[in-house]
């Protein structure tokens, strides 16, 4: 089941759901568009391996915009700082993003529940697009979880401003340890 | 309702979702990490349309292979997927999404029915490296309301990466 627009308030209000900075007017029916942070990160080699750290180089959004070149991941951020321990938080672009040709994840749509982190976005143009900061970007939509619940404790934990990959953990990582 | 870690770990034991191989380690707290399988194919589009061509498949070595932006290749999981009771999706995992690779192209809804390994649409932004057995997606359940009618279609019969079977659906 799917929160409606209405119980994201009422559930924001009891704590339930943090958004922060909050503001009713980017409500929906049943969602809510979250805006885009100032920091933007590339990375610095053209080869991506996930068994190696990729290093990176930061990028504050000027006021004129920043035209995203469509050969290259941008990761991006969300200016919010959302998350919640009862409800899963599934993330979105606008439809008026989307027919920019702008994605905003990577077919990694899911934000673990417990997660509590300005949240990285996954910024791919399929032809270049101007992107500003506090633009509204994208949606978050909030889901009903059935089960015991545990929550997130892992690597991307508290993050402030766009996270890049950390898979090289996942190789050689020992049993057990938390993915 | 999504299932949380406990429900997808209860019904894996009680043989309502199917993970083959399964790893409790490779629960996260509503979905559980799938890693890549064994086999690539790259889609072949210069003697025709993608798909209607055949396409090798090959070994995904354990050196890696490199896959390049503007191609398609079709790998799949390599663990044995599905459930009869529950709705699986599947996605890639955040840390696969931040470098810039895609598991799928607007296709994450799987079929009520039987277990296979899932072929994985996979393109990317910037050149990078796989390998087999790496960490790559993530699946998420989903409980369902209606009464349960069970997929029967090809891609079932078929646990290596598949291509376009247009002609028998």
């Amino acid at each position: 089941m799917i929160l409606t627009g209405p119980e994201i308030i009422r559930q924001h209000g009891l704590g339930a759901i943090r958004i922060d900075p909050f503001n009713a007017d980017q409500v929906n029916p049943n969602s809510y568009n979250y805006r885009l942070g100032r920091t933007v990160k590339v990375y610095e080699n053209d080869l991506l391996d996930p068994r190696v750290r990729q290093q990176t180089i930061s990028i504050d959004i000027p006021d004129e915009g920043l035209v995203l070149d469509s050969h290259r991941i941008y990761l991006a951020h969300t200016e919010e700082v959302m998350g919640s321990d009862r409800f899963v938080p599934i993330i979105h672009g606008r439809s008026s993003t989307a027919r920019m040709g702008l994605f905003v994840h990577i077919t990694a749509d899911l934000i673990d529940i417990g997660s509590y982190n300005q949240w990285t976005l996954q910024l791919h143009a399929v032809q270049p697009v101007r992107i500003f900061r506090g633009m509204l970007i994208g949606q978050v939509t909030f889901w009903c979880v059935k089960g015991e619940i545990s929550l997130y404790t892992g690597r991307y934990q508290g993050a402030m401003g766009p996270r890049e990959s950390e898979s090289y953990r996942d190789f050689g990582a020992p049993e057990g340890e938390a993915l | 309702m999504i299932l949380s870690r406990t429900e997808i770990d209860r019904r894996v034991a009680g043989g309502g979702i199917t993970i083959s191989p399964y790893s409790p380690a490779q629960l996260n707290p509503t979905s559980y990490s799938y890693r890549l399988g064994l086999e690539i194919s790259e889609l072949n589009s210069s003697a025709g349309a993608a798909g209607e061509t055949g396409d090798a498949v090959v070994e995904i070595g354990e050196a890696g292979t490199l896959l390049q932006p503007g191609r398609l290749y079709l790998s799949h999981t390599y663990e044995v997927i599905g459930s009869r009771e529950c709705v699986v999706t599947l996605m890639g995992r955040p840390s696969i999404g931040r470098l810039g690779l895609f598991v799928q192209l607007s296709a994450d809804l799987g079929n009520i029915g039987d277990a296979h390994r899932w072929t994985l649409e996979l393109t990317c932004v910037q050149p990078i490296m796989i390998y087999p057995r790496m960490l790559i997606g993530e699946l998420t359940f989903w409980e369902t309301n209606g009464e349960l009618a069970f997929y029967s279609g090809p891609y079932t019969r078929f646990s290596r990466p598949t291509g376009n079977m247009r002609e028998l659906s």
